[in-house]
């Protein structure tokens, strides 16, 4: 039978999450439209000297291309790896990188490709500004207009802490919640078990309101569920039927 | 600064606080899902095939998501045959020493000692990581391994213990 109230109770939720997203996107936006008014977008200059690509169907043309590595952090690419052309998000998402290209292929000249690779890790974050050469320092000040422009910027700052701490609280935490439902699907009693995991916090009264709340209830029921424990047994037997198999099958 | 960078601007201090909340819930995260986790390897009594093709499955997927990271590129050569090699080694060691291994041995006694292990690996990985040494081939390799060898090592011993009930079964219809 389904229960309706349920129904109703995600549908107000759902409801309530999407109002708050638009009312909190929106009110950063209207900030943001204020704190720019009147601030015109820098015009790229790079379109008017570097031609467009354009392929009739067959045409077969060949171009040279000088390029940049984007992430420092990564490794180099393997002999026999494939590229491609295509477009990259941090034009648009990592500040001051637009206007370093911009720079570079308004003036090819005037620049040299390793300055350029410099700069570019520059606006990751990855190098900073004492480390670089006068002529590097000299291209990021002509193409952004500002001395040291990465400093304190907290989008760079997003990027670079996202980038080294990213992959750690995604394994972790995806490890702590696999092995939580992990304990819930298969231990005898679970919540025994998760109690003693977190114990170590101290807080034996957080745990036993826990315990007696609905969570607490939905662990229970889910453990103690005839469906699970069918499954338990069913591959309990297929396993067993599958290794007297492959060894009856060896003698 | 246009609309699109003060925009940016704003949400990431919102951005920031979310990644520090993130980064405070894996480190108090990370000590309870270790007991979790050698409670379930070590756990012999009720569904333990089942609990120990889940936790295999677990620590598969989480092995091959970080090792994965574009951090480790430049190690992809050959980490899978690495871990499948491991999970033979694994999985045969417990099939082939179950009719000489002792009665009264514990026979989760090298799951724990391995998922040990495997947990140790993939934290002093994480250390390296956010200090700033991205090139941990040796770490990982070895990380992987471990992975390969528990995960077989899981199963191996399920077989392992269901040959011994067989034989045991046999021995009992003889006499």
């Amino acid at each position: 039978m389904i229960n309706m109230d349920i129904i109703a109770k995600v549908r107000k939720v759902i409801i309530w999450i999407a109002v708050s997203a638009v009312a909190f996107f929106g009110v950063i936006a209207v900030i943001s439209l204020v704190i720019s008014w009147g601030v015109l977008a820098k015009p790229m200059r790079y379109k008017n000297i570097v031609p467009e690509i354009r392929l009739a169907p067959g045409e077969r043309k060949v171009f040279e291309f000088e390029s940049f590595c984007l992430d420092n952090g990564r490794g180099s690419p393997r002999a026999g790896d494939d590229y491609s052309l295509m477009s990259t998000p941090a034009i648009k998402l990592r500040p001051y990188l637009r206007e370093i290209f911009d720079e570079y292929l308004a003036h090819p000249s005037r620049w040299k490709q390793s300055d350029v690779q410099q700069a570019v890790w520059y606006t990751e974050g990855r190098r900073d500004w004492p480390s670089l050469s006068p002529e590097q320092r000299a291209l990021i000040k002509t193409a952004t207009g500002r001395e040291d422009p990465v400093s304190g910027h907290p989008v760079i700052f997003l990027n670079r802490m996202a980038q080294t701490f990213g992959v750690v609280v995604k394994t972790n935490l995806g490890l702590a919640l696999l092995v939580f439902f992990l304990v819930v699907l298969t231990m005898s009693q679970p919540w025994t078990t998760i109690e003693r995991g977190v114990s170590w916090t101290g807080q034996a009264h957080v745990l036993q309101k826990l315990a007696e709340s609905r969570l607490g209830r939905i662990i229970n029921t889910v453990a103690e569920s005839s469906v699970l424990n069918r499954v338990h047994i069913h591959v309990d037997v297929l396993f067993t039927r599958l290794i007297f198999k492959v060894f009856s099958g060896r003698r | 600064m246009g609309f699109v960078e003060v925009y940016k601007y704003i949400l990431s201090y919102f951005g920031i606080g979310i990644l520090g909340i993130g980064i405070l819930l894996s480190i108090g995260a990370i000590v309870p899902a270790c007991y979790w986790l050698f409670t379930c390897a070590s756990a012999n009594r009720g569904a333990a095939v089942f609990r120990r093709i889940m936790l295999a499955l677990v620590i598969i997927l989480i092995s091959f998501s970080y090792v994965r990271a574009p951090f480790f590129y430049e190690i992809h050569g050959w980490w899978k045959v690495t871990f499948w090699a491991a999970f033979a080694v694994g999985l045969l060691v417990p099939v082939f020493t179950a009719d000489i291994s002792r009665a009264g041995r514990r026979p989760s006694r090298g799951i724990i000692i391995m998922s040990c292990l495997w947990w140790v690996m993939l934290i002093l990985s994480e250390a390296l990581l956010v200090s700033g040494m991205p090139y941990q081939a040796l770490t990982l390799y070895i990380f992987i391994a471990v992975a390969g060898l528990l995960c077989g090592t899981m199963i191996g011993t399920s077989v392992s213990q269901t040959l011994k009930g067989r034989i045991s079964e046999s021995k009992g219809a003889a006499i």
